[in-house]
């Protein structure tokens, strides 16, 4: 089908696209390891693993678990931790001609504060993607993203600290995430991604004990497309910032529906394992749409869904 | 460099029972491969089973690849009726492999099951040296299609022990042990509680060693961290090494055996 150039630019909260396809935090790894099957130039962008203060070593194993459509993982956040980020890997992921959002986490207000400093001082990243899935250790252990209050107080940290786009990462573990949303937004996030994994386990019939030595985990994968799809309806409805939209996204088709929802942008997750290609093929499949619907600006299609 | 491949399935047949041998004519996936590196195979184009499926490398000859599987479970059942003609979504090759130069040492293989069925490529790659194997089994015949009958084939010795007792010692591989030379250097895959005795016995012996560890695995590139092994570094300091990426071989001496 031949026509007209079409437009894939998209500007997700200040952070400039050349189309609307990222890959997911904790899928991609640093970006090395899928340089055999994809060119990052040819994506809008990539997340890197969550990156915490301290070296994590994660959580002990097994870790994952492959359930129906879908899979549940442990891993813990393991990571090298700010400084060996910086130094090992940060000037390799310079060096690559897309936009790298640094996925930050941290078991206290002070550490996301801490690690933002760092990025912004170190140079070299697009945006911040905050992770906020993750326990308030002072306060009990209850999750950042749960509480309106805690979630507003990490992303004011953040936003304090850097000038870089700040994009707050909604966990779907909650009643309404709407409400979440809105707080993160008034503290002052340039953009929010969805969702985060859903909190579920697997228990082993034989052993008659879970499968994941952390009993708990998070599952991600088309199991999950209906709720991130819907999540995403609520959310791009409910704030004015551009949403970020992940969940289960393997096909060109997946994430088209994910615009319609009203995602200016979207991340492949654990799509890359199942083929290692899909961003690319997603980023071909919804330029062919666009073409084949006369489409001319890939961002007539956020939120053409709605009601 | 690893790659995604559509590979042309030249047969796939039940070798003996429950043991299948797939053969994909693949010439640049065979140019590429080294022993004890493994493909990631989607078994099919549906979203159940969702992940790949990892195998290893069992024998490359003209073009072709061929891997040797037990179809244990839903992925590996899928893959058993697959036929020739058809086409796979192959991933790979994946991992670090063996480091198949011995130097002055004398190679011993020593294989658990379908553990097996790497070392036929590696004993490939070891031709017109004078290589030993060590091989476990639950009875001949297995021992026999995992591997055991194409390594004497390409003439090294092999030593047999199996559950049953109908080939070699009645008993576990790991009973043959003292056999390895103090010459020797072992490559093994296997069984976890094989490979721990394997690599006790090397470590207490000072004879180099590799292992092949497993581990479930949902990206085998090393993005996900989710197949780790407890490791040691150079220093001797406690790390999480992947399988999938960082090994699935490994030196004796960079894992954490404790
Ligand atoms: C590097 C590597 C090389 C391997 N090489 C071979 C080989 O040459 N021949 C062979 O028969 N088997 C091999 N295996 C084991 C093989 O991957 C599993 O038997 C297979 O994945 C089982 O899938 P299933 O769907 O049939 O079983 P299920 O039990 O239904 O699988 C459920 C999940 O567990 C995983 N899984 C189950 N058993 C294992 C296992 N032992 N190791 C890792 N993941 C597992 C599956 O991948 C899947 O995600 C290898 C494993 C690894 C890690
Ligand atoms: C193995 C694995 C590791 C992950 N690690 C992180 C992480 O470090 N930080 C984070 O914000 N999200 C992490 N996630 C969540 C994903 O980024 C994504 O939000 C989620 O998996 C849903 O998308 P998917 O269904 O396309 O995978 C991880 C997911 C998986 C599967
Ligand atoms: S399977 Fe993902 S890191 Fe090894």
């Amino acid at each position: 089908m031949k026509g007209r150039e079409v437009s894939l630019n998209v500007n997700l909260g200040g952070i400039e696209l050349r189309n609307p396809v990222t890959t997911c935090s904790g899928t991609y790894g640093f970006g090395e390891e899928y340089a055999p099957y994809v060119d990052p130039a040819s994506l809008g962008g990539i997340a890197v693993k969550g990156l915490t203060r301290e070296v994590r070593p994660g959580n002990p194993m097994p870790r994952l678990a492959e359930t129906p459509s879908g899979m549940l993982n442990s891993i813990g956040l393991q990571n090298p931790g700010i400084d060996e980020f910086i130094a090992r890997y940060l000037p390799e992921l310079r060096q690559l001609d897309t936009k790298v959002l640094a996925n930050i986490a941290g078991n206290s207000v002070e550490d996301y504060a801490y690690v933002t400093s760092r990025l912004e001082e170190a140079g070299g990243i697009a945006g911040i993607e905050v992770n906020i899935s993750c326990p308030n250790v002072k306060h009990g252990g209850i999750q950042f993203g749960t509480d309106p209050k805690m979630a507003a107080q990490v992303t004011r940290a953040v936003r304090k600290n850097t000038k870089l786009p700040v994009i707050v990462k909604l966990s779907p573990n909650v009643t309404d995430i709407t409400e979440i949303a809105r707080a993160v937004v008034d503290a002052g996030a340039d953009a929010v991604s969805l969702i985060n994994t859903l909190l579920g386990m697997a228990i082993d019939i034989r052993s008659r004990r879970p499968v994941l030595a952390n009993v708990l985990g998070g599952l991600s994968g088309p199991a999950v497309k209906p709720v991130a799809l819907r999540m995403v309806w609520q959310v791009s409805q409910a704030v004015k910032v551009p949403v970020l939209g992940m969940g289960g996204i393997l096909t060109a088709t997946d994430a088209i529906e994910f615009m319609l929802a009203g995602a200016t942008a979207v991340a492949v997750g654990t799509g890359n394992f199942v083929n290692p290609r899909a961003p690319l093929e997603i980023v071909a499949g919804i330029e062919e749409y666009c073409r084949a619907n006369g489409v001319r600006d890939v961002n007539e299609l956020v939120g053409a869904a709605w009601i | 460099m690893a790659d995604l491949f559509q590979a042309r399935v030249l047969s796939n047949s039940e070798v003996c029972p429950g043991i299948f041998s797939l053969v994909l004519e693949e010439p640049r996936l065979a140019a590429l491969a080294q022993p004890g590196q493994f493909l990631n195979i989607r078994v099919n184009a549906e979203t159940s089973p969702l992940l790949r499926r990892p195998l290893s490398i069992h024998w490359v000859e003209e073009g072709r690849v061929e891997i040797l599987f037990q179809a244990v479970g839903k992925g590996t059942e899928i893959l058993a009726r697959v036929r020739r003609g058809e086409r796979l979504d192959v991933q790979g090759p994946l991992g670090r492999g063996f480091d198949p130069d011995p130097g002055d040492r004398t190679p011993v293989l020593i294989g658990g099951g379908i553990g097996i069925a790497p070392l036929g490529f590696l004993a490939q790659r070891l031709k017109g040296r004078k290589v030993l194997a060590l091989l476990g089994a639950r009875n001949g015949e297995a021992l026999a299609c995992s591997g055991g009958s194409k390594l004497e084939g390409l003439g090294a010795t092999v030593h047999a022990a199996t559950d049953d007792g109908s080939l070699g010692r009645h008993g576990l591989v790991t009973e043959l042990l003292s056999e390895v030379p103090a010459d020797g250097i072992i490559y093994a895959c296997g069984p976890g509680p094989m490979l721990r005795a394997v690599a006790g016995y090397a470590l207490a012996k000072g004879i180099p060693c590799q292992v092949s560890l497993e581990e479930h695995m949902a990206c085998g590139v090393g993005a996900c961290l989710g197949c780790i092994c407890k490791g040691l570094a150079v220093n001797g300091e406690s790390v999480h090494k992947r399988v999938c990426s960082d090994g699935p071989v490994f030196d004796v001496r960079g894992v954490d055996w404790s």
